[in-house]
């Protein structure tokens, strides 16, 4: 049994988790990142008198009071929760196609009602559709407690909707109990948070990530996801932790297959018992440790996923509120068309989109930006390989020429928007690149395509002795609450290493 | 329909297998992240001064090349921190780029001596061909935006204010292609000018610009337009604000004047972009400083985290906390020095500091009491952590 030293390497929200649920264990905690702020992709910006959330639309697992989900309920058991204010989104999202407009609520019934509204024939299957939804979301809960020897044994009864999840895709399930496309396209309209559209995204994520907003609703931080990630790091300082900022890890040693400790950009040592690691895992292996250390099994393993997509976004200040655009809602897809992998493979090219969301965050937050002024987002689901191929000194025009075409595509939908612009910033998978050292950007580690999906993931373990993963590319995934899950699986795994545990204890999957 | 997704479900087994016995580690790139971005944001650059050139009496440009790697992209408008070590102190000073992307290679840097500014006056006296320089960035958003702005602008340049604005107006020279350019440049005296010949002769040859000098302290005998930049100046050399966008550069003291002067005209803020300018020449004047401290106060700053030792020095009150760390020989990371950019972020553990109004912090950063010491002045004893 060793020390109790810990460097999490990394203060992206997964590092930062990882680091407060082992802080609240009572272990030395240090977390280095190379940015002066510290949540990855959970932070924000400022431009002129407005700042700008650069990644959250809505944050999933949160719940009211009497309905808490597993995203708050973790936050609460490493301390961050009462440090950060919620508030809660009143609808799920808002989808405007060709045909019809309709606002989905949260709430099983609700969402029913609303998915139907438009298409009443359809309402046995809808039923049928949320109710598989929920019998997965809540058969996961089941398992994700600390199972203990009775539910592992009675699982392949009492998880039935799990287990038959597993190899299906979305569109799979979704096609079986709907036949409108208009209706299928609507009740997936949301595939862009998860990377794929429905025909290649597993069944069981969508089932599990969508029911856990149907049943918990979607919330807001208070000041941002920067708010957050502040409130992590202050957590982990209350409990004796510390948070190094503008200081990255740039090596990481080992002695034969056991990990000893991190060298940082200042040249300093930090010996440690555990290094878990925030960075994502191909960083980690060729770059920090380097491959000729790795099992070689474990290399090929990283190679086995497809990287996810990355975003285009263009955030924007406006000098006019959101109603005097009639803009009405928190989350806005619009779409010229049904056709999902349209949608998908058009961003594999640099230009025209055939859908993207509107994220009119002061429909939540009032406060949100100055009176009388509103903050929009843009967004669309798109490939980073596209973009690792412009030049240079190309850049500047290329992500200017598809921002045009978006913000025309745009000010159709919503008249005007483009005159009230007061501050504008595009961003691209190379400016994702640039903050989370992601391949291709990718904002959620590997697709969730089916053979990726959260439990078939790499594990939290890593490939040596004394190392551990907690990020978006290993279970469960990413998504703010996923890549939380993740940290404190992460702890889990090391926690057993601290207690000795040892043999089959040690291989089961175990949450925190 | 059940025993159909069990059979999925089990040949998943069949499919991971496949996956894993087919996927190739030398598919993968590691390094190929890392290269894209240092190919457009490298955090240092390093460069060689090629040449240096006298504009005025006060004013010299140092035209820089790469060394190692080319120099990363930047838009006309855009600024490079300078880092340099001056007296053994360590710091940074961001600069203008005056030369346009259209002239890839190398990098114009035009530094007017500014009195009692140590780095300017080692820029301006001491640099020399040949000698070594280091630069972070480019940075800033201080540039013709198509997507939003109006294709006629008005550029409105104080002095040494007018470095960005020669990068823009020699970027729509060179592509014969750009925006409608108008600038309204005030200067002390006909001889502090900067870029006089230059500017007269595009004015001249170049229907995309029209050049109007503006001299506040004219000497005797001067023809030309006389003094400041104010509402009836800005309205006879412009006619009309309608389809403009204005942009402002200058020293601390012109943004009041002429931003009073855009509100009077009516000129709508998202048509007016601004360039930061760095710590006021004297902050006791500011709106908001504790009357109780005198300029020259000073207090101690307890500085953690600078290795395992705690470091503690005496500070004046009216000094930027970022400057007196690295008097100290304390650096942190710094871009803009303006309290914008947010790479100086530092945590303020106790005691308090002023902080300038239109400082753009993040809601969360004031509320878990992190500021940026380029901006922020030490109103008490303070500790900070970095």
């Amino acid at each position: 049994m060793r020390g109790k030293r810990v460097v999490v390497v990394g203060a992206g929200l997964g590092g930062l988790s990882a680091a407060a649920c082992l802080a609240k264990n009572g272990l030395e905690v240090d977390v280095f990142d190379r940015n002066p702020h510290p949540g990855g992709y959970a932070c924000s910006f400022v431009r002129g008198r407005f700042e700008f959330e650069a990644s959250l639309h809505e944050m999933s697992g949160i719940g009211p009071p009497e309905n808490r989900g597993g995203a708050y309920r973790m936050l609460e058991a490493c301390d961050v929760a009462r440090r950060v204010e919620f508030l809660p989104i009143d609808e799920f999202y808002t989808s405007v196609y060709p045909d019809f407009k309709v606002t989905i609520p949260h709430g099983w019934e609700a969402a029913e009602e609303a998915y139907c509204r438009h298409f009443p024939n359809e309402r046995k299957g809808v039923h049928r559709l949320l109710g598989f939804m929920k019998s997965v979301k809540d058969e996961l809960s089941m398992v994700s407690g600390n199972p203990n020897a009775f539910d592992l044994l009675t699982f392949p009864v009492r998880g039935s909707h799990l287990i038959r999840s597993a190899g299906l895709t979305t569109a799979q399930v979704v096609n079986r109990e709907i036949s409108d496309p208009r209706l299928r396209a609507l009740f997936c309209n949301i595939w862009g948070y998860y990377g794929l559209p429905p025909s290649r995204l597993s069944w069981m994520l969508f089932a599990i990530a969508n029911g856990t907003y149907i049943d918990h609703g979607p919330y807001h931080i208070k000041g941002t996801s920067q708010a957050l990630s502040n409130a992590f790091v202050e957590s982990i300082e209350d409990n004796g932790g510390r948070v190094h900022l503008r200081e990255g890890v740039t090596r990481i040693d080992v002695k034969g297959d056991l990990v000893t400790g991190v060298v940082t950009e200042t040249g300093d040592e930090h010996p440690a018992d555990y290094v878990v690691c925030n960075a994502n895992p191909i960083h980690t292996c060729f770059d920090l440790i380097g491959a000729e250390h790795i099992p070689r099994s474990y290399l090929k393993a990283l190679a086995e996923g497809h990287v996810a997509l990355s975003t285009f976004n263009i955030y924007m200040g406006l000098d006019c509120t959101a109603d005097e655009l009639g803009v009405r809602g928190h989350e806005i897809f619009y779409s010229e068309n049904y056709d999902q992998d349209e949608h998908y493979l058009a961003g594999f090219s640099v230009g025209r989109q055939q859908s993207f969301a509107l994220t009119n965050y002061n429909h939540v937050d009032p406060a949100f930006s100055p009176p009388g002024t509103s903050v929009m987002v843009i967004t669309c689901t798109v490939d980073g390989g596209a973009w690792s191929r412009v030049a240079p000194e190309r850049y500047v025009e290329t992500k200017n020429m598809m921002a045009e075409e978006l913000l025309d595509a745009a000010n159709r939908f919503v008249p005007g928007l483009k005159e009230h612009i007061e501050v504008i910033e595009v961003s691209t998978p190379l400016t994702n690149m640039r903050y989370s050292g992601n391949p291709g950007g990718s904002i959620m580690g590997f697709e969730f395509d089916v053979t990726s999906s959260p439990m078939l993931r790499l594990p939290n373990r890593g490939p040596l002795e004394g190392l551990y993963h907690a990020n978006a590319w290993v279970r469960p995934g990413g998504g703010f609450e996923t890549v939380i899950s993740s940290g404190a699986m992460a702890t889990a795994e090391v926690m057993k290493d601290v207690n000795g545990v040892k043999g089959l204890a040690r291989a089961m999957p175990g949450f925190a | 329909m059940a025993a159909g997704d069990l059979a999925q479900a089990g040949l998943l087994v069949t499919r991971k297998i496949y996956a894993r016995s087919t996927a190739d580690e030398r598919d993968l790139d590691p390094g190929e992240v890392a290269q894209l971005v240092d190919r457009l944001h490298p955090a240092r650059t390093r460069a060689r001064i090629a040449e240096v050139i006298d504009e005025t009496e006060s004013t010299t440009t140092l035209r820089i090349v790469p060394v190692d790697a080319p120099f990363p992209p930047f838009r006309a408008g855009q600024y490079v921190n300078l880092l340099v070590s001056v007296d053994g102190v360590e710091t940074g000073r961001p600069y203008s780029i005056s030369s346009p992307p259209s002239r890839p290679g190398h990098i114009d840097v035009t530094v007017r001596v500014t009195p009692g500014g140590f780095v300017s006056q080692y820029l301006c006296e001491q640099a020399c061909v040949g000698g070594d320089l280091e630069f972070a960035g480019p940075a800033g958003t201080f540039y013709h935006e198509p997507l939003v702005d109006t294709d006629d602008l008005v550029f409105l340049a104080g002095g040494s204010g007018v470095t960005p604005f020669m990068s823009m107006i020699r970027e729509a020279a060179d592509t014969k292609h750009g925006p409608r350019m108008h600038l309204v440049y005030g200067s002390r005296s006909s001889d502090d000018v900067i870029f006089f010949d230059e500017l007269t002769d595009m004015a001249c040859c170049e229907d995309f610009l029209k050049v109007d000098l503006v001299i506040s302290e004219p000497a005797e005998g001067y023809g030309g337009r006389c003094g400041l930049l104010d509402t009836p100046m800005i309205l006879s050399s412009i006619g009309g604000i309608e389809g403009k966008t204005f942009f402002l550069c200058g020293p601390p003291a012109m943004y009041p004047v002429c931003l009073g002067a855009l509100e009077e005209l009516g000129v709508p803020g998202r048509r007016i972009k601004t360039e930061l300018s760095g710590p006021p020449p004297d902050v006791t004047l500011m709106e908001g400083w504790p009357s109780s401290i005198k300029k020259g106060d000073e207090i101690s700053v307890m500085v953690e985290g600078v290795g395992k030792v705690a470091k503690r020095f005496r500070a004046s009150c009216s000094e930027p906390l970022l400057n007196s760390m690295e008097r100290n020989r304390i650096t942190v990371e710094n871009m803009c020095r303006s309290g914008e950019c947010g790479a100086c972020r530092t945590r303020l553990v106790a005691g308090e500091v002023f902080v300038p109004a239109e400082v753009a912090l993040r809601k969360a950063d004031i509320a878990f009491g992190f500021v940026h010491p380029c901006m922020a002045y030490p109103a008490s004893d303070i500790t900070i952590r970095l």
